[in-house]
């Protein structure tokens, strides 16, 4: 195992390199305290104080001053760019200038406010332009006569300064030598021992002795950059100046202002430091006669000196961070340009379609897609394993125990796969969503994409169009993203759709809408709006969309918009379009439009209801008596020009219509006759098939009508309202009773008279029909032969318990059985076997119509 | 518990059952209606439930009382005064509006069944408030 040896080799050496550096420590400790190992030597580094002198000078006026006053004989090159850069902005405003005099003379079109916002910044300009160079040189001679204060006056940056003066230098490195000759005398260690110690000694004088070194030495090339700077800056200044005209230039005059005010006060800043560093004493042993409180006496003012200049040092990155930034920036320039130059080379082979396919993110989508289908298909494989869970879970037997169980009881079964079918789709689709983050992840951490990336990064394409290109490609697809995410989101998400729509809903004009077809016709208009929409993003054709929207609006303005009825309209469509397209996103986002224009049918109607509760009840009223008369065959006015054509009579509703004419036939002939038993009689012989839940709440709803219209009639007469509550409580218990027990009460008041028979009419036959419909034959059966038992209350509840059995998803086999048997036992079934959930249910609904509880019960 | 042996009378009451379930049906639909709206009036500070659909509720709660109390209890409903069956759906409709207040997504989903059971209970506490 070569590569243990190794590892322990390095351990044992880092640790020995650890216990030198203490032997180190201590025995510099040691030498302190030994006067025999102190000498008068000094070591400095004076690399600073020269070029520091040149370029600032104490008291009279420097480098810089005479080059910015062109008093220095080099100083040519400095006035040649100024004078440029001068003449540059002088004719740069002559033009700007007599450009917005025309336009102004001439009465163009320019605003006035922008001509006096910006006139100010002209003249501005165009003065301090012409003599900025001269005011920072005299900011330069500011600083050289402030540099005759001693705390700003140069000094040397070197290692005798560092260490606190030459005799603590002389001081240090004496005791280092002293200590470490000191140590290898006392020890015992072999040559080849020595030569090992020698290496970390060695880096310890080193990082002493060198890091002061280096930073003098970057402080000394500051100092050198300086005078370039600020001559470069002041030179380009009328430019710079320039640029604060106009507002989006004028970040770059900032960002000019900022250098080249910092690099004319540097010098102050950094002997200041310099200053303080100076100030700061050594005072070995200062706290204490022990060798810890000497060390930290002797150390630490070093290390305050070393790390006020290396903040001097770090100012000016700080500070401004575009000369550290452009120096840090370098190399990675150098290289990028080189990277692109190779590139071109490398692109130039690589671009073409396969390139576009890959960029338009087709690549990735394709193998996400993939990735999602092959962990459906793998779910849809493994469907047995699931239902065997499921059944484990649910029922704690195998799948196929629980499909033998299923399968003595049809309707159970279907509810319990029913319910297996949901969580199972929901498996598919969490396993599929989870394969689909996967395969991106892969995608983007694979190979091919790496290298993809980095053949654009050398598209030889040139940079900038292809920047731009990519960019107004990026864009527009953002922005087509953005609106379809917003479309979708809109109205899946439930609050923002409401959020917004309810805006909508309530900037539309909807003061003429008094009834559900108005609401309707208005309505459309959005739906038509929100399906194109879809369609659009989808590329669907205009004709398909149109036959769609055609097709949907026959459909739904037949109905009367419940949110089943529309998605059942709208199945259809959807299966219309996947018939002719092979785009199956597209029925996602159709199902989205229905559900969204669900709803937002759903707040208009709430809207309208809110608006004022008399024009709901009118709205209401208007909608039930045109339905009313348009099954009766009296169209009410014409329809709405925008709206759709209203909905023919269906066969449900014609049956209504005929049943309630004979009603009213009957109780006009003869008012001592009951509505309720004229109903019965031609209810009898009715086929109820064709008429549906709507039909029944139109009734229901007419007849909650009439009675208010009754209520409203009796306070107008100025009827007492206990009397008029009575009246109409007895109304109701009447249940479709006949009119002449009521003609006390009513009179002679032919108004009272009508509506009491309207009432009696429509609940008498509300009353017959619902005793026909759902399954009443069947729950009149069932009781008789319940009754037939003559069962006991115990018997009765008995059974109520064995009905619910079937209605729990938890009942065990044990309970159903028990359930089957008795059951079977009480309706003649024989054991049960054969008794299914409806059977249950049917039950259920005659026991309920048998019996009813007395208070006692309830105690 | 009175069991009822005359067919005519079964006939009626199956004809209850399915007003009961149309209403309740119907109830259902306003209930989600309502929650919505709370929900969209709460995110736009405004009171959750205005007037006209309170009182819209109110009156459909008393519409499924009628047929579903007369099942259960017989005539009881029926004998009592207008003050016993005002305070029923009363209490019946604050409890709900509570319920859509706090947005019981399981009560609006199964308040077909529920809403029936809960007048039910109420009526029984107010019998017994009263001393019935």
């Amino acid at each position: 195992m070569p590569n243990h040896r190794q590892i322990n080799l390095f351990k044992i050496l880092k640790i020995s390199i650890l216990v030198l550096c203490a032997f180190f420590v201590f025995n510099t400790q040691f030498s302190l305290s030994n006067p025999k190992t102190q000498n008068q030597s000094t070591v400095t580094l004076n690399v600073s104080i020269t070029t520091a002198q040149a370029a600032y000078s104490k008291g009279s006026e420097s480098f810089v001053t005479k080059m910015l006053l062109f008093q220095h004989p080099s100083s040519k090159w400095v006035r040649d760019i100024y004078n440029l850069a001068r003449g540059f902005l002088n004719i740069l405003l002559l033009v700007g200038l007599l450009y917005i005099a025309f336009r102004n003379i001439l009465h163009l079109d320019i605003e006035n406010y922008a001509i006096k916002k910006l006139i100010p910044r002209v003249l501005a300009a165009a003065v301090f332009g012409n003599i900025a160079i001269y005011l920072i040189a005299f900011l330069s001679s500011m600083v050289d006569k402030l540099s005759a204060i001693s705390i700003f006056s140069p000094r040397p940056i070197d290692l005798s300064m560092m260490m606190g003066g030459p005799a603590a230098l002389t001081g240090i490195l004496g005791l280092v030598a002293a200590g470490v000759i000191a140590y290898f005398a006392a020890s015992a260690f072999t040559l080849g021992a020595t030569l090992i110690l020698s290496v970390p000694l060695a880096c310890c004088s080193l990082i002493i002795l060198v890091a002061p070194w280096v930073l003098a030495l970057g402080i000394s090339l500051l100092m050198d950059v300086r005078p370039w700077v600020v001559l470069i800056g002041s030179a380009v200044a009328p430019i710079a100046i320039a640029c604060t005209i106009l507002p989006q230039t004028e970040g770059l005059f900032k960002r000019w202002l900022k250098i080249v005010a910092f690099w004319v006060f540097y010098p102050l800043i950094l002997y200041a430091i310099v200053y303080i560093a100076t100030k700061i004493p050594s005072f070995s042993g200062a706290t204490g006669a022990g060798g810890l409180s000497r060390m930290i006496g002797f150390v630490l003012p070093i290390a305050i000196r070393f790390g006020l200049l290396l903040m001097a040092f770090r100012l000016p990155f700080l500070w401004e961070k575009d000369i550290g930034g452009l120096i840090a920036k370098l190399p990675g320039q150098v290289y990028g340009a080189g990277k692109k130059v190779v590139g071109a080379s490398i692109g130039a082979a690589a671009t073409g379609g396969r390139m576009a396919y890959f960029y338009q993110g087709r690549a990735r989508d394709r193998s996400i897609r993939e990735a999602k289908a092959e962990a459906a298909r793998t779910m849809e494989g493994n469907r047995h394993v699931e239902w065997d869970r499921f059944a484990n879970r649910r029922y704690g037997m195998t799948g196929a125990d629980l499909d033998a169980y299923l399968a003595t009881d049809p309707g159970r079964a279907t509810r319990v796969h029913g319910e297996f079918e949901q969580e199972f789709r929901s498996s598919v689709a969490e396993a599929s969503s989870q394969a689909g983050n996967q395969a991106f992840e892969d995608f983007r951490t694979s190979r091919l994409n790496k290298i993809y990336e980095g053949v654009q990064r050398f598209n030889p394409g040139g940079i900038s169009s292809a920047i731009k290109e990519k960019w107004e490609f990026l864009q527009k697809d953002t922005e087509k993203a953005h609106y379809r995410k917003s479309v979708i989101n809109e109205i899946i998400l439930g609050k923002t759709y409401n959020e917004k729509h309810q805006e909508a809903i309530q900037k539309d004009d909807q003061s003429n809408i008094h009834s559900l077809p108005e609401l309707e016709a208005n309505e459309a208009i959005h739906y038509k709006k929100l399906l194109r929409t879809v369609a659009e993003a989808r590329g669907i054709s205009e004709d398909t969309a149109n036959t769609l929207i055609q097709a949907d609006l026959q459909r739904l303005y037949s109905s009367q918009g419940s949110s089943g009825e529309y998605v059942s309209a709208f199945e259809d469509a959807l299966n219309f379009k996947h018939r002719n397209s092979d785009e199956n996103l597209a029925q996602v986002d159709l199902a989205n439009v229905v559900q969204g224009f669900t709803r937002r049918r759903v707040l208009a109607l709430q809207y309208a209801r809110s608006r004022n509760p008399d024009d709901v009840e009118n709205m209401r009223k208007r909608a039930i008596g045109e339905s009313y008369e348009r099954m009766r065959g009296m169209p009410s006015g014409s329809p709405t020009p925008q709206g759709p054509q209203m909905a023919q009579i269906s066969a449900g509703e014609q049956k209504i219509i005929n049943l309630l004419t004979r009603i009213d036939q009957g109780v006009k002939a003869d008012s001592s006759a009951s509505a309720y038993d004229i109903a019965r009689l031609h209810v009898q012989s009715l086929d109820v098939k064709d008429i549906t839940n709507d039909d029944f709440i139109k009734l229901t709803a007419q007849s909650h009508g009439t009675l208010g219209d009754i209520t409203k009639h009796l306070q107008g007469k100025g009827e007492d309202p206990e009397q008029a509550q009575s009246f109409i409580k007895d109304l109701i218990e009447s249940n479709g009773g006949p009119v002449s027990q009521f003609m006390g009460k009513i009179g002679d008041d032919d108004r009272l008279q009508n509506l009491v028979k309207q009432y009696q009419t429509s609940r008498g036959g509300q009353l017959a029909l619902l005793g026909k419909v759902q399954g009443a034959d069947t729950v009149e059966k069932v009781s008789s032969i319940i009754l037939k038992q003559q069962p006991d209350q115990e018997t009765l509840m008995k059974l109520q318990q064995s009905c619910a059995a079937f209605a729990k998803t938890q009942t065990t086999p044990q309970e159903m059985q028990n359930a089957k048997t008795f059951l079977g036992s009480q309706l003649g079934l024989g054991s049960g076997e054969t008794i299914d959930a409806q059977t249950a249910q049917n039950v259920a609904r005659a026991l309920e119509t048998m019996a009813f509880k007395e208070p006692k019960d309830y105690k | 518990m009175q069991i009822i042996n005359d067919p005519k009378i079964i006939r009626y009451r199956a004809a209850l059952q399915n007003e009961r379930e149309y209403l309740a049906n119907d109830l259902q639909l306003h209930l989600q209606e309502m929650r919505d709206k709370a929900k969209n009036n709460i995110a736009n500070k405004k009171p959750p439930f205005d007037e006209a659909n309170t009182k819209i509720l109110y009156n459909e709660i008393f519409s499924i009382s009628r047929p579903h109390l007369e099942l259960q209890t017989g005539d009881l409903w029926k004998k009592q005064t207008v003050e016993i069956q005002n305070e029923t759906i009363q209490e019946t409709t604050r409890q709900i509006i509570d319920k859509l207040r706090n947005n019981d997504e399981e009560f609006i989903q199964f308040s077909r069944t529920l809403v029936p059971m809960l007048i039910e209970s109420n009526f029984i506490n107010v019998l017994k408030k009263h001393g019935q």
